[in-house]
């Protein structure tokens, strides 16, 4: 988010946007969206779109009056004023709002995702791709973004003390976690100093070496295989060259070069755009070579771990494809979700596949039910079914074993049976959903009372 | 025809395991599985090592229901006459007569199926598919409904002419029995020590009743995402490194009777994912093959196909 903030600021607005107060957004949405928990999700919804609004509005505001004593009304009509202003090219107040809202968004997005070692993954997948495409525009616009190292550091440490700890999630908790803590910190640390160490090594002068040197390389081949060829053309015989007579026949008059030059000339602009679509698709090119190099070493490790004894090899959740297309499936989805909806606010006809409402309560029911779980360490893999997904919440949560079994009854009732079931069901639901939720609660205070009862004790 | 009342397909399904379950002790999944072969009217592949109690299943499944059985015992000298019927000349009346096979039955027992030569197995596809059978010139429907099951020993292969994968297709489910526990085993002994309790068993369903009941089973509702489901399972062996040929059509759309036929057993009117899951193994192993690279490595169908459905998301929320 950062690199493309930087390039967005690179070619549209140079040094106008505040990018630290931007990125400030996603620790508030992530807040916003956490503390919000307990609402319902249309309310939740709502929160997260009025927050969102508000400091949005506020950011522009200060960042076009950064003294908070000069906030008169005309000071704040007036970039409010200049964020609807339509003529011309973006101006840096409709760009920040811009970049605020998504911003926003993915601080919202960060919030409700549920971090595990798949997910980890395949934002990983995506964030690599986006990397490159903000380092490839910014070199095909020449823009200079001002720490592109750093940028990529955090990236990648990130994503491997994330990946790190969602792998060890249990063995963190276990008895041996002292143990286990220490290795991931001194694992982080040298994850930290072997980047910091690579940070300080390649420098532009080290590239230029490296450079020089393949540049070098190059020349030397080209001339040994241009030597090669003259041998080569020395050993084919040279035709002979005949004279024939000038001003022959009668033909066209000679047309003036520069006029023909004109008409092959390319326009600058068309030979840019070419230039860009070339090196896209190289670079296209280039990443799935790498993906599909990348997808044979992992199939190939995984047939190896396959035939060990006793070694646990983990179904990743997609590879980049899948996840492509899941990711688009989805977006298509949610437009036609938009689309109906908008629909149906207009009047202009049903929505489409909408539930009966106390349908669609049981299924809410059963989504915060797996939201909250899986925020408390019991998230359902993909691959399960409620049922099955039943049997490991009961294990998690025994004493509520009757309530789970209510709900996830009455859900696959609902989801797969198309039953529509009575408000008094639903409510008997909400309470049972309800006593789960403060069960959990009571049980944890159970737990670090025990605790405490138990270090008295010795 | 049995003098009952009407049936529902729950109670039905618990009358023919019990009636079963007297003559074939610790087996009940496998009794479920072919009563839900009886409900969609599909051909079941029994395969294990002999003595395992695969002919005795078989005879204890016709014998519960009501209506005509046959049996063939496969050679390699057996012909396809042998199985469909002939046309022999009558020289009193001075014509040709059809006299038909042991195939034209309700419940036909095909016994070490594998033992009988290729063109004798490839003249039970017409009869498997389409429920006919053609001789010379005369085709004859089968008796409805007709379940053709099968029995087949993967160890001695000598002398054995493996079954096409077209032959294959056309089982809705493969079943392995595998070894009893030793508690099962115990009670087999004590049971068949003074008498043979398939002497004793009676049929509980009819055949009529049997086709009113399949009629029920196909009313069983598939929601849209559980169709999804089914076919992203069939599709996801097709894709899989590890699997040559993957399911066919006809492989979902056995899948899917089957998962209608299981959650009508257990007393639901929708099937549900659990359904799919349970039954992927017995209607997709026979109908896949593996790579020789993936069966050099030890690698089963049963195994991959469980591997798999670590991999397909089901559709909950």
């Amino acid at each position: 988010m950062v690199g493309g903030l930087w390039l967005l600021e690179a070619q549209a607005a140079p040094e106008a946007l505040p990018v630290p107060g931007l990125m400030l957004g996603i620790p508030l949405a992530f807040t916003l969206w956490r503390l919000t928990r307990t609402f319902s999700p249309s309310l939740r919804l709502s929160a997260g779109l009025v927050g969102g609004l508000i400091w949005s509005l506020l950011l522009i505001v200060l960042v076009d009056f950064p003294v908070v004593a000069q906030l008169e009304p005309a000071a704040v009509y007036d970039p409010i004023g200049r964020l609807f202003q339509r003529p011309g090219a973006p101006n840096p107040i409709q760009l920040t709002a811009l970049a605020a809202a998504a911003i926003w968004v993915g601080g919202l997005r960060l919030a409700a995702v549920r971090i595990g070692f798949d997910q980890l993954l395949s934002e990983f997948q995506f964030g690599l791709p986006i990397l490159l495409v903000i380092f490839f525009c910014a070199a095909q616009w020449e823009a200079a973004l001002p720490a592109p190292a750093a940028v990529v550091f955090s990236f990648f440490t990130f994503f491997l003390l994330g990946m790190a700890a969602a792998r060890g999630g249990g063995w963190l908790q276990g008895r041996a976690r002292a143990r286990w803590l220490a290795a991931l910190v001194l694992n982080a640390a040298l994850v930290l100093g072997v980047g910091l160490l690579l940070t300080a090594a390649v420098t532009p002068e080290a590239l230029k070496l490296v450079l020089d040197g393949l540049q070098s390389l190059w020349n030397a081949m080209v001339e040994w295989i241009a030597r090669f060829i003259a041998i080569l053309a020395r050993l084919i015989p040279q035709p002979e060259i005949k004279s024939y007579p000038i001003g022959g026949g009668a033909g066209a008059a000679p047309q003036d070069p520069s006029a023909i030059a004109d008409l092959l000339r390319i326009p600058d602009s068309v030979r840019r755009v070419a230039a860009f679509i070339v090196a896209a698709f190289w670079v296209v090119l280039f990443g799935i070579c790498l993906w599909r190099m990348a997808s044979q070493v992992a199939a190939w490790l995984r047939r190896q771990m396959n035939e060990f004894d006793g070694a646990e090899v983990e179904t990743l959740r997609g590879a980049f494809r899948q996840d492509v297309r899941r990711f688009l499936s989805r977006l298509l989805r949610r437009l036609r979700g938009w689309t109906a909806w908008l629909g149906y606010l207009l009047g202009r006809r049903p929505m489409a596949g909408s539930l009966p409402a106390e349908a669609a309560a049981v299924r809410r029911v059963y989504r915060s039910l797996l939201a909250w779980s899986a925020a408390g360490g019991c998230p359902r893999r993909r691959h399960q079914t409620p049922h099955e997904f039943l049997g490991q919440l009961c294990d998690w949560l025994p004493e509520a074993r009757t309530d789970l079994k209510l709900i996830t009854e009455h859900y696959t009732e609902v989801r797969y049976g198309g039953r529509r079931p009575e408000a008094a069901i639903v409510k008997l639901l909400e309470s049972a959903w309800q006593d789960v939720r403060h069960m959990r609660k009571r049980s944890g205070i159970q737990a670090i009372k025990d605790t405490l009862k138990a270090w008295r004790d010795g | 025809m049995l003098e009952r009342g009407p049936l529902d397909i729950q109670t039905a399904a618990e009358r023919f395991t019990a009636n079963v379950g007297r003559a074939i002790i610790g087996r009940s999944e496998a009794v479920e599985l072919i009563f839900i072969a009886l409900l969609c009217e599909g051909h079941v592949l029994i395969e294990d090592v002999p003595g395992l109690g695969k002919t005795l299943l078989a005879r204890a499944t016709a014998r519960s229901l009501e209506g005509s059985f046959k049996r063939i015992q496969c050679t390699p000298d057996l012909l396809p006459s042998d199985v469909v019927g002939l046309h022999f000349y009558n020289q009193k009346r001075s014509e040709f007569e059809f006299r038909p096979g042991p195939v034209v039955a309700n419940v036909v027992l095909v016994d070490e199926i594998n033992r009988a030569m290729p063109r004798t197995q490839s003249c039970l596809l017409e009869s498997m598919q389409e429920r006919q059978v053609t001789v010379d010139w005369k085709t004859v429907s089968l008796p409805r409904p007709f379940i053709l099951m099968a029995t087949q020993n993967p160890i001695e292969l000598e002398g054995t002419f493996p079954l096409p994968e077209a032959q294959l297709d056309r089982f809705l489910l493969k079943l392995r029995l595998g070894y009893p526990s030793p508690q099962d085993e115990f009670e087999v002994l004590d049971r068949y020590q003074q008498e043979n309790p398939m002497d004793r068993l009676e049929s509980v369903i009819g055949t009529a009743e049997l086709l009113e009941l399949q009629g029920l089973a196909r009313r069983t509702r598939v929601v849209e995402p559980v169709r999804s489901y089914i076919l992203a399972v069939t599709r996801a062996t097709r894709e899989h490194p590890d699997i040559r040929l993957g399911g066919s059509t006809r492989s979902a759309l056995g899948l899917q009777a089957a998962s209608q036929a299981m959650a009508a057993c257990r007393g639901r009117d929708f099937v549900i994912p659990d359904d799919v899951k349970a039954l992927v193994s017995p209607v997709l192993s026979h109908r896949i093959i593996l790579k020789t690279e993936a069966r050099l490595r030890g690698r089963t169908e049963e195994e991959l196909l469980r591997e798999l459905l670590y991999t397909v998301p089901v559709p909950a929320e």
